[in-house]
């Protein structure tokens, strides 16, 4: 019999072959292959610059990698969902035909996007040497990892409930879509959150995205995290419960639902 | 019989067709007494108050009509359905083979898809990578391990998902009226593989229409129909009476070429 060990074991493997399978389609046949997941980052940090501080001169320091740190994780957690939310619908012969751990559909999708969002943190280190001429700040180097964790954590559990719920209303996909794009809006990720006026401050914790976003771009310009770290721990934690419990009471009748 | 390895214990499984949370939201707002009648939710009694008991190795066959219940009884007993009533206890790790090759992806390679679908199917990653050279042996398709899973044919797929399923260390398997794999040749080296796995002391339980087959792979057999168990016994017995209860030795002649698989 297993013990958790090797459950565990088992889990990782599932989860690799998982994400192996999603990496290997999308690149498929192309000779550049996953380097190709570099392409958008390098050509937005290009008009980044170019665009915004040598045509229209905005008057934000470092132009480029205030926005990158932000857009980045943004991309990656929009990435996630709007995948991660069909994955039950879509994995539905698997579902219903094989026991294996059912969570392990949306952590692959999370989990793929991770790896690019990952490749692209070297090109925001670039971006950050071109723009200031100093490397990036030592504190990449615990901040990174921390932040990491709490984003894949956070997006996991939006993804996990964002997927049980479109298995019960399939009008769920459509009403993702409008979701995120307020939600990109809401998030400081093209203005500054000091921008907001006072009486607007509470956006900032009361979106669960919001902290987390703020960490990436306080790490990557001043080397780390910042003040809405413990708001970006609260809101981690609190969609992780929930998304348990939404997993926990969706699992048995998963197989019929999609 | 030694201890029982799946003792299937008073299973009720009630369907609840989750249509009525399915109703879109412009349904409720444009036609909002159509959206309260479908929201009524229907209900569809698959298996009632099922008793079964199937020891370590033994081959136990579910023979039944169409909507008997024999597939919803095995998805029980392989962990994806969960009983409304009732509870399952398999004493070792089961290896569903509810149909070949699910999951497998076109655009990877046979090899790849090996790979994964082992691991779906419950073994560890190094586990099924040891054993490619076995899996694509027996499938006959040693050449064919690079190419695309797309241009194999109908025949090549089903035959590398029952490879896999057969090496992934099954210790009880289920198998549903999947078979039916492959030529003539292939079919016989399909079921010299099920036997060679019972020697071995794998738990069969095994769901077919092909009466003839299930008397020759299983000891003994359920009668499943309307969600109940008719009869359960010796093989050669409970498909005698099965086959007296559908109208004589002929008409289920009948019944078995229609449910016999297409020729590919």
């Amino acid at each position: 019999m297993s013990t958790p060990l090797t459950a565990a074991g088992y889990v990782w493997d599932l989860l690799l072959v998982l994400v192996r399978k999603e990496l290997k389609l999308r690149y498929r046949g192309t000779s550049l292959g996953i380097l190709w997941s570099l392409g958008n980052p390098i050509a937005l940090a290009v008009v980044l610059h170019v665009a915004f501080r040598r045509v229209l001169d905005v008057d934000i320091d470092r132009y480029a990698a205030f926005i990158l740190s932000a857009l980045f994780p943004w991309q990656w957690f929009s990435n996630s969902i709007t995948e991660g939310s069909k994955s039950f619908l879509e994995n539905g012969d698997l579902i219903k035909k094989l026991p294996f751990p059912r969570i392990a559909i949306p952590a692959a999708v999370v989990a793929g996007d991770l790896v690019h969002f990952v490749i692209t943190l070297p090109v925001l280190a670039l971006v950050l040497v071109w723009e200031s001429g100093t490397p990036p700040p030592v504190g990449w180097a615990s901040g990174v990892p921390l932040l990491v964790a709490l984003q894949a954590s956070l997006t996991l559990g939006a993804v996990v409930i964002v997927a049980s719920a479109h298995t019960l209303f399939r009008d769920i996909g459509q009403l993702t879509r409008v979701a995120l794009l307020l939600l990109f809006y809401v998030t400081p990720i093209l203005f500054p959150a000091s921008m907001l006026p006072p009486d607007l401050r509470w956006l900032l914790v009361a979106n669960p995205l919001a902290p987390i976003i703020s960490c990436w771009r306080h790490l990557v310009m001043k080397g780390s995290p910042g003040p809405l770290l413990p708001a970006a721990v609260v809101w981690t934690l609190l969609v992780s419960v929930t998304a348990a419990a939404v997993y926990r009471s969706i699992r048995p009748r998963l197989a019929e639902l999609v | 019989m030694s201890t029982p390895a799946i003792t299937v214990d008073g299973v009720t499984k009630v369907f609840t067709p989750y249509k009525h949370l399915q109703t879109s939201v412009k349904q409720v707002l444009l036609h909002p007494a159509q959206a309260l009648r479908r929201a009524r939710p229907s209900r569809f009694v698959a298996l009632e108050g099922v008793d079964l008991e199937v020891g370590a190795g033994e081959a136990h066959g579910l023979i039944g009509p169409n909507g008997a219940g024999k597939s919803t009884l095995l998805g029980i007993i392989g962990g994806v359905i969960h009983p409304t009533e009732g509870r399952v206890t398999t004493r070792a790790r089961v290896s569903p083979l509810l149909e070949l090759g699910v999951g497998f992806v076109p655009d990877l390679s046979g090899e790849e898809n090996a790979v994964l679908n082992g691991v779906l199917l419950g073994l560890r990653r190094c586990r099924v990578e040891e054993k490619l050279e076995a899996i694509f042996d027996f499938a006959e398709l040693d050449a064919f391990r690079a190419h695309e899973l797309r241009t194999y044919s109908s025949g090549m797929r089903s035959r590398l998902g029952f490879s896999v399923a057969v090496h992934a260390d099954p210790e009880i398997l289920l198998v549903d009226e999947v078979l039916a794999v492959g030529d003539v040749r292939f079919r016989r080296k399909c079921f010299d593989r099920i036997a060679e796995l019972r020697r071995a002391g794998v738990t069969i339980l095994f769901v077919s229409h092909d009466l003839d087959t299930v008397i020759d792979v299983c000891d003994r057999a359920t009668w499943l129909d309307g969600g109940r168990v008719v009869r359960t016994g010796p093989v050669r017995e409970v498909v005698r009476a099965y086959e007296k209860a559908m109208g004589g030795a002929a008409a289920a002649q009948g019944l078995q070429a229609l449910a016999a698989p297409p020729k590919e």
